[in-house]
């Protein structure tokens, strides 16, 4: 339990605090700074798992978010959390993780033995060697492939934790808390602005976290803790560490993932949001994402210990650890060179600088040498040795131009690889925003081009590699997005004195060839480490027909995965680029997209689950259905009583109970859900008759009628009754789930095609609560109720309204009906209700009132052939499918839809017709939506003939009832029709769909 | 996660942390009219003291009610005296005008959010922007409280009244008090 | 997730918003004298601009109010916003990324 590797001093890791943790079942000690990668090279675990196809061991390669290999299965139980880069698990007290894709573990792996056959493994080997049979896929291969080629395992219980979404309105957003982003956080606040900066790390400073420089009077840890502590004074400055922006999208919105807890010991988590996603609203943004260092691709350059050079340097300066006391680099450029130093500075050996360059030269090249490190230029590595471990390399003069080296060889024994390739932008962002990408020769990366937002770029993402630039750089850019948000930067602070060695260039080198060519022998050249992906891979790819770098991507896989290729994608396009003999520009890179890093599923969902997931819409009646046993149906967002089912009924029992009760006595429905809209103006009877396929100036004061209406293409889309309060003013219903959609229609027509007709429309649903008793004993409940309304047959009339007084309460009464019993619809103000429903409850007591729910209202109103806008309609089915030319008035010269009825394909006389259908067998229920045919038995594909929308059992028919579209229905009446069912063929009758009381009579009770 | 509240008949309002209440209801009157008619300002202004702002998103007070603005022909006038007689008195004052006077003290509840809080709690709520910059007392904005519209006026540094549809009133209301838990965890 | 202008409310988010299609294209004022192919044009075909496109949108969670909005449909850049009746604001000289 010795830290071996632990440095004896430095580092921004807190000595004093030491944490127990538990890797693979073994107890480490870490310390607070640490991540878990960190803690684990301290301890000299270089090993954390398995790779994707061959399972070979693979190590720690990077420090951060670009980490491809070290992925591991964080925490247990509900919280377990698969596929982690233990590069970016803050350490914490108690926490346990384990290797993801091994089987029985990490140290003898049984799927090891696919780096035998890595020779058919190659790029497609999933598509094209699983193909036949076909039906073994489903059965054999696929759970065979998941179960070896899957990482790390999925919780199977709920999770526990508390996610939330936050949303910000900011002037400026900075995204990255190197030293550009943090400059530019500096400029945007002291101008004024409200300021967001975020950063992915668990404290800000970036690039500064790993490298030793002198800024004017502070080091680097004094001037990142002064940038700090003003920003934190500024009120409108927001600070978010251990915050992701994962999402760039439209119009500067992103989306930022604040990890709140995960760096806490499970106990100081209690009741506390996990992780909070932050929807930002930017007026500009600044990218400052900095650049992540690029691996070379070498043979067998994946042996655990073969990493970055940019990360060793952090592991050695930030968290005070050696990964490796023996150290070979191989680099292509000198910044790299400062790994090396920082390392044999903090008492590490460095064996050799391995450099491919034929010529170095400057300051850090003399600084290595005067540390007496053997420097060998123009060489590279063409080799490693190493089991779980890299162990030696083996070097060779570079041959200019070879496919193969033939130089003397040179092993030299060591115990880390580090490696630099150079350095290519973070530019995930920048292209998420739909930024085009150019690339530079010179740098030998690709830079942001011209923005398509509202967008300044800074630091390394801007190619700004030196310190000085991306001080400068930052400034500007936060200065720059505040002025163009309408504020005024104060004075550029003088540029500080700046201790940072001078670089001399890069020289790009993407693929180091072998004693054997590439693709040939066992040596294996890694591009894309999670993934597997080989330069042999692209090459066999690209000699399969696959140029488009879209379609490479796919098919060897290279940057898919958890690390979408963040060390990978500019090598394996750079690589192509070589074997197309093309520029690297015109091959293009491929297209990043959200998210920047993997976001879980709790933190994309925040609160907007479970109960949350969408509102709940409930009538003022709503308590007393759940104390008396309702069912509920989700209508719309509405929770609608079902039924109410007694002690020991089946659904059919009560279903039968109430549509009898109100067929022979009398039933209550809570109808408050109908949308109801308040249409005032001297125009509204002239704008119903556009809007309702009937007439609608003619209605006298105190009547009500029914109307539908179609959009311009004659589609039935909704329907309700209208009530006449005045001359000028209406109050129309809508149904359910229609309110809104029919009010934001109103709302068109009278804005944009008729401004001149004067009328206001306002929805008062939640403003009445509806309480609709139907039945032939309705009367007397009602009078009992209303004693001082008149409700004669004279007086009050089928289809017309009353005000008066119900209950004790001011109330709206209509008499409308879609039961076809005798039917009073009462309205009284939302927060009556319950009192007028318990009123009508204790009136009707004597009478046996059974309230009653959706169901048993849509049987009633299917015995009266009644439909249902959604259930017997579409969106393709006009008023004369439904038969009910009645109501589409012949005079009126134009209202919305007319026009259409008369198109061609409206007027076919074989559309889908509404008929009502009697089963041969009383007893068969037809399922809803079965498909229906007219010659039963024929061949498949049987040819249709319409479908059923309604099915029930009649208790008032005692037998059953159902609707359907027919093609050509209305011509059919008495013909016979089939539905094939699963293992059965139901025979039925095509019928007129009124299948009860055809006259009307019951109307009036 | 909590109780499903809606259909749970105990009063949620029991739950409501601090800075979370249900206000007694409110005559709340909608009016539709021309703002640029002077006929109709003016009858309003006679019969209620109010200005009626003609500015969006913003509230004026009068005698017994305040004004919200809704739309470029349209406000909630709400108060704590009774609607019926505001209805009659403005059906009189505005006879003969094309106008719309609707009692609507029944279709939308109110939620008081107020304290510490209740910015982030509006935060966590509304993606519009509630930052004192942008939004100040005597401003009203119709937006959406989680997946529910509703109107937001500002009464306070930091009090805001929330005004949803009845329908609505359970799922806000749990939704705002969820919203407010985590500052009762102590740190 | 767009950010758009309401001519009366301000600069709101996407979903406060109920899209309503392409914009300016008036009802007949007499349907009755449109042949089926005429009436077909009106009722279905729509110009599926890649560009600068003139599209309606009402604020449903706000001010209920129906306007224009002028949008480049691969940038989703939004020119300006107007209200019904009022003239469409000047298209910028450069495509902006349609090609």
């Amino acid at each position: 339990m010795t830290q071996a590797f632990r440095t004896t001093s430095g580092g921004r890791i807190d000595r004093k605090k030491a944490i127990t943790f538990t890797f693979n079942g073994k107890p480490y000690i870490g310390y607070e700074g640490d991540t878990l990668a960190s803690a684990l090279l301290a301890n000299g675990v270089h090993l954390l798992g398995r790779s994707f196809k061959y399972h070979r061991p693979r190590g720690i390669v990077a420090a951060g978010a670009e980490e491809p290999n070290s992925m591991v299965q964080l925490g247990e139980g509900a919280t377990t959390e698969p596929n982690i880069r233990a590069t970016q698990i803050s350490l914490y007290d108690g926490l346990t993780a384990s290797s993801v894709n091994v089987w029985p573990n990490v140290e003898f792996d049984i799927s090891a033995i696919n780096g035998l056959f890595a020779k058919i493994m190659t790029a497609g080997f999933y598509n094209k060697t699983f193909m036949w049979p076909r039906s073994m896929w489903m059965k054999l291969y696929e759970p065979v492939i998941r179960r070896a080629a899957g990482w790390g395992k999925a919780p199977t219980q709920q999770d526990p934790d508390i996610y939330d979404h936050m949303h910000l309105h900011v002037e400026v957003m900075i995204v990255g808390g190197g030293p550009a982003g943090l400059m530019a956080a500096l400029a945007a606040g002291r101008a004024g602005a409200r300021v967001l900066l975020v950063d992915e790390q668990s404290e800000f400073g970036g690039s500064l976290l790993s490298r030793k420089r002198q800024i004017g009077a502070k080091d680097e840890a004094g001037w990142i803790a002064e940038m700090v502590a003003e920003l934190e004074a500024m009120p409108d400055v927001t600070l978010l560490s251990r915050s992701t922006a994962f999402g760039y999208y439209d119009h500067n919105y992103l989306c930022v993932l604040e990890q709140k807890t995960d760096h806490l010991p499970a106990a100081e988590r209690v009741g506390k949001v996990r992780q909070r996603v932050w929807h930002v609203r930017a007026g500009q943004v600044v990218l400052a994402t900095g650049a992540h260092e690029r691996p070379l691709v070498f043979a067998d350059n994946d042996r655990p210990g073969i990493m970055l050079a940019g990360s060793v340097q952090t592991y050695v300066n930030r968290y005070g650890v050696l990964p490796g006391k023996k150290m070979a680099l191989f680099t292509n450029n000198d910044a790299a060179y400062e790994a090396a130093i920082d390392l044999q500075a903090a008492g590490g050996d460095v064996v050799a600088i391995i450099d491919c360059r034929s010529e170095v030269s400057g300051e850090l090249v003399d600084a290595a040498r005067a540390l007496d490190i053997e420097i060998l230029a123009g060489h590279a590595i063409t080799g490693t040795c190493g089991g779980k471990r890299v162990e030696s390399v083996e070097v060779r003069a570079i041959q200019k131009g070879a496919k193969v080296y033939t130089s003397a060889a040179r092993q030299i024994k060591c115990d880390l690889v580090a490696m630099s390739g150079g350095w290519s932008p973070v530019v995930h962002l920048f292209s998420q925003s739909q930024g085009q990408l150019e690339y530079d020769e010179e740098k030998a990366c690709f830079l942001p081009g011209t923005p398509r937002q509202a967008q300044q770029v800074a630091g390394a993402l801007a190619g700004e590699f030196t310190l000085k630039d991306c001080l400068a750089g930052g400034y500007k850019a936060g200065a720059d997005a505040a002025r163009a948000t309408g504020f005024t930067p104060k004075r550029k602070p003088a540029a500080p004195e700046i201790d940072e060695p001078d670089l001399s260039g890069i020289e790009p080198f993407w693929i180091v060839p072998g004693s054997r060519p590439i693709g040939e022998g066992m040596a294996k050249h890694f591009v894309d480490l999670q993934n597997d992906t080989t330069a042999a891979d692209i090459e066999l790819a690209v000699r399969e027909g696959f140029e488009s770098v879209e379609h490479i991507k796919r098919y060897t896989l290279t940057g898919f995965g958890t690390d979408q290729g963040k060390t990978s994608n500019i090598n394996a396009l750079a690589i192509l680029s070589g074997i197309l003999d093309k520029p690297i520009p015109k091959v293009g890179t491929t297209t990043f997209r959200p998210p920047y890093t993997p976001v879980s599923y709790g933190a994309l969902a925040g609160r907007n689950l479970g109960d949350w997931s969408d509102p709940v819409r409930v009538t003022s009646i709503h308590d007393w259905h759940v104390e008396n046993g309702a069912l509920f149906e989700n209508v719309g967002q509405w929770k609608r009583p079902w039924y109410f089912p007694k002690a020991g009924e089946t659904m059919q029992d009560a279903l039968n109970r109430e549509c009898l009760a109100v067929r022979s006595g009398v039933g209550v429905l809570d109808a408050s859900t109908l949308g109801k809209i308040d249409i005032r103006g001297p125009d509204a009877a002239e704008f119903l008759n556009r809007i309702y396929t009937n007439a609608w100036a003619k209605l006298g004061i105190g009547r009500v009628r029914y109307g539908l209406m179609c959009h311009e293409d004659g589609m039935v889309f909704d329907d309700g009754t209208t009530a006449r309060l005045a001359e000028d003013r209406f109050l129309m219903t809508t149904t359910t789930g229609g309110a809104a959609g029919v009010l934001d229609w109103l709302e068109e027509y009278l804005q944009t095609e008729w401004p001149e007709l004067k009328v206001y429309c306002n929805s008062v649903t939640e403003q009445w609560a509806t309480v609709s008793i139907a039945g032939p004993k309705a009367g007397a409940v009602l009078k009992k109720l209303a004693p001082d309304m008149d409700l004669s047959q004279e007086n009050f009339p089928f289809l017309s309204f009353k005000e008066g007084v119900v209950a004790g309460i001011d109330a709206r009464v209509f008499r409308i009906s879609f039961t076809g019993e005798l039917t009073y619809e009462i309205n009284v103000p939302w927060t009556c209700g319950r009192v007028l429903w318990e009123a009508v409850m204790e009136a009707g007591a004597e009478f046996d009132i059974t309230p009653y729910g959706t169901e048993s209202m849509h049987i009633l109103r299917a015995e009266k052939g009644f439909i249902i806008v959604g259930q017997e309609t579409d969106g393709t089915t006009t008023p004369q499918d439904l038969g009910m030319d009645w109501i589409v008035s012949k005079k009126k010269p134009d209202f919305i839809g007319k026009r259409s009825f008369t198109r061609s394909d409206t007027a076919r006389a074989d559309r889908k017709q509404l008929v009502g259908l009697l089963t041969d067998k009383p007893d068969d229920v037809l399922p809803e939506g079965a498909q229906l045919v007219f010659i039963p038995h024929s061949p498949k594909p049987m040819p249709m003939a319409g479908h059923v929308t309604s099915s029930y059992y009649s208790a008032t028919l005692g037998r059953s009832i159902a609707l359907a579209l027919v093609k050509g229905g209305h011509d059919r009446m008495g013909q016979k029709i089939f539905a094939p069912l699963e293992g059965k063929t139901v025979t039925a009758e095509i019928v007129d769909p009124v299948f009860y009381d055809k006259e009307g009579e019951r109307l009036n009770g | 996660m909590a109780e499903t509240p809606w259909i749970t008949p105990a009063a949620i309002a029991e739950t409501f942390p601090e800075g979370l209440k249900e206000l007694p209801p409110r005559a709340q009157v909608n009016l539709r009219g021309s703002v640029t008619d002077s006929a109709f300002t003016d009858a309003v202004k006679a019969g209620t003291g109010i200005a009626l702002p003609d500015t969006p998103n913003k509230t004026a007070a009068g005698t017994d009610f305040k004004a919200l603005w809704l739309s470029p022909d349209e406000w909630l006038l709400v108060g704590e005296g009774e609607a019926a007689s505001l209805v009659q008195k403005l059906e009189a004052a505005l006879s003969g005008q094309h106008v719309a006077v609707n009692d609507v003290s029944a279709n939308r509840t109110i939620f008081e959010l107020s304290g510490p809080h209740s910015h982030p709690a509006l935060m966590k709520s509304s993606e519009f922007d509630f930052h004192p910059r942008v939004f100040a007392p005597g401003d009203c904005v119709q937006t959406l409280i989680a997946k529910s519209q509703a109107i937001v006026e500002q009464t306070g540094e930091t009090a805001f009244h929330i005004y949803v549809r009845s329908s609505f009133s359970r799922y806000v209301g749990a939704w705002l008090a969820e919203a407010l838990a985590e500052y009762s965890v102590a740190e | 997730m767009l950010n758009i202008d309401c001519p009366w409310c301000g600069k709101r988010h996407e979903t406060e918003f109920r899209y309503g299609g392409e914009a300016h294209i008036a009802r007949p004022e007499d349907p009755a004298k449109l042949d089926d192919a005429e009436w077909a044009e009106f009722l279905f075909m729509r110009t599926n601009t890649k560009g600068y496109f003139a599209e309606r949108w009402l604020h449903s969670h706000g001010c209920r109010r129906w306007f224009n909005v002028i949008r480049h449909t691969v940038t989703h850049e939004i020119v300006g916003s107007y209200k019904m009746g009022e003239k469409p604001p000047k298209l910028p000289k450069s495509a902006g990324g349609a090609k």
